[in-house]
């Protein structure tokens, strides 16, 4: 699964200054252009002839996408060009938000690494489309919505559906995300976010879970997603509610687990059988919501 | 295409020729014969590319050349001062950090870094740090050795 070059093919370079001449380039050149963010995923997949493009335009350059804004009743707006140790420095200097967003500080300070991370981009992991990314579980958590901008409008897009595979989402070539809102998660939630690895950065089974009002069934708020085990991530709706509905939650939750996992399209490859990876999603559900529940 | 752009490399201007499709690994070894930094995976695994950009560690082939322009470039063969040696660079000698030494540069300039920014880590806190650059002879713990022992400079500056 080597890169079998090292050169990357040829392409004209743009670095916009802002906003509207980007989307103008956008308009422009169609398909023929790509935007590039922190360029972690599309300079590898350029080189692996995956992903061609005439031009490339580099949206760093516009000042208004770099901006983090927490809104209390509404939630984190994370720009578009904001990396992942910038996002874990915000929450460094605001740990209330951080506490409020658990499973995405945990998820950021397992993307990649220390080093790529000075690069890769919240909103670039996610449109990346790649199944074990670690942003796209905490996304789907929240509810997060990505803002969606091109000459002819602007629309919000949940992150739930966004993506359609590698490289594929459901933006046109004309849009950008400019910036993605992580919403508000309701009062008291804990949540957490479980990455299990093999060997390599990527996880092999990933899980973002948040529970609040664990005691009170009518209450009780309960939201699973899994990603890496899967093509796409999946929210976990029915284990939800019937998790939400329990008396206790320690009544069904062992039940509700092996009937997620054993329903679930899951992936098979070298790393992990598609058995082990059900296996784990059992065993890992129990786990996250055990600690969730004495947290 | 082809353009020029300017950049400091360790301190001092460069003027250089670049294709828009070069990456800034490509450039600071091929145009500007800066030797110290390492090429291997070609796809941000090994990270023994690492070079500072724009005050943070980078893994220069996941970056363009052209991206360089007006900014500033650092690498192992730039923390030195007046030819003295930068204490990590020290600490990597007395503890035998290295065996073949091709990962030693991306090693040094990176905890360069990180040791200015946290002159108090847990081994824990270096291992974490220092998982995105790879090195086959050392085992890592050398290298932590020294990162661990280097500390107390950094701390003192
Ligand atoms: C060695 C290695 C290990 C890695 N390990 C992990 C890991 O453990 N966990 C993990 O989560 N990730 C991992 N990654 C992936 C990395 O985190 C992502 O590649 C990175 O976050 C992508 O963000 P970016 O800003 O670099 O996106 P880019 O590469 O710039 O863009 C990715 C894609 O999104 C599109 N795009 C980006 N931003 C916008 C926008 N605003 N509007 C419209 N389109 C846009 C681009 O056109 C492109 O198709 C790893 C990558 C490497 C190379
Ligand atoms: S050559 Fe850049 S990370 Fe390996
Ligand atoms: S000393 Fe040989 S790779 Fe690290």
């Amino acid at each position: 699964m080597s890169a079998p070059y090292t050169t990357l093919p040829e392409f004209k370079y743009v670095r916009p200054k802002s906003l509207e001449e980007a989307l103008k380039l956008l308009k422009e050149n169609g398909d023929a252009a790509k935007v590039m963010n922190g360029g972690v995923g599309l300079i590898g997949f350029m080189r692996e002839r995956l992903v061609e493009a005439q031009y490339i335009v580099d949206i760093k350059g516009i000042g208004e996408l770099k901006k983090i804004e927490y809104v209390p009743g509404k939630g984190l707006l994370i720009g578009a060009t904001v990396t992942g140790n910038e996002l874990l420095e915000f929450f460094e200097k605001n740990p209330e938000v951080r506490e409020k967003f658990r499973a995405l500080y945990e998820a950021a300070s397992h993307m990649a690494d220390a080093i790529l991370r000075n690069r890769g981009t919240i909103v670039g992991n996610i449109l990346e489309g790649l199944p074990y990314v670690d942003i796209p579980g905490p996304a789907v958590l929240f509810d997060a919505e990505v803002h969606a901008v091109s000459l002819d409008g602007e629309r919000w897009l949940p992150v739930d559906g966004l993506v359609l595979g590698p490289t594929m989402t459901q933006l046109s070539p004309g849009e950008i995300v400019t910036e993605i809102l992580f919403k508000e998660p309701p009062a008291g939630s804990k949540s957490t976010y479980i990455k299990l690895q093999s060997r390599t950065e990527y996880g092999i089974v990933n899980l973002s879970a948040l529970l609040s009002n664990a005691g009170s069934p009518g209450k009780r708020d309960v939201r699973l997603v899994v990603t890496a085990a899967t093509q796409l991530p999946y929210r976990a709706r029915e284990f939800e509610e019937n998790l939400k509905k329990a008396e206790r939650i320690d009544d069904v939750l062992e039940q509700e687990a092996e009937k997620l996992a054993n329903s679930l399209d899951v992936i098979e490859d070298p790393y992990a059988s598609a058995e082990f990876r059900k296996h784990l999603i059992k065993v890992l559900i129990i786990k996250a919501f055990k600690t969730l529940e004495v947290m | 295409m082809a353009r020029t752009i300017t950049l400091k490399l360790n301190g001092r201007m460069r003027t250089v020729e670049v294709e828009d499709n070069e990456t800034l690994l490509e450039v600071l070894r091929d145009r500007l014969g800066e030797m110290s930094v390492k090429a291997a995976c070609w796809k941000g695994e090994c990270g023994l590319c690492t070079v500072l950009f724009n005050g943070r560690p980078v893994k220069s082939c996941m970056v363009l050349g052209v991206e360089a322009d007006g900014g500033e470039v650092v690498t192992a063969a730039g923390i030195s001062r007046d030819g003295e040696l930068a204490p990590v660079q020290k600490a990597f000698i007395e503890h035998g950090a290295f065996q073949c030494g091709f990962c030693t540069p991306a090693f040094v300039v990176a905890t360069h870094y990180f040791l200015q920014k946290n002159p108090n880590p847990t081994r824990e806190e270096v291992k974490e740090f220092l998982s995105g650059i790879l090195c086959r002879c050392t085992g890592y713990k050398q290298i932590i050795d020294a990162v661990m022992d280097a500390a107390k400079y950094y701390r003192k500056q």
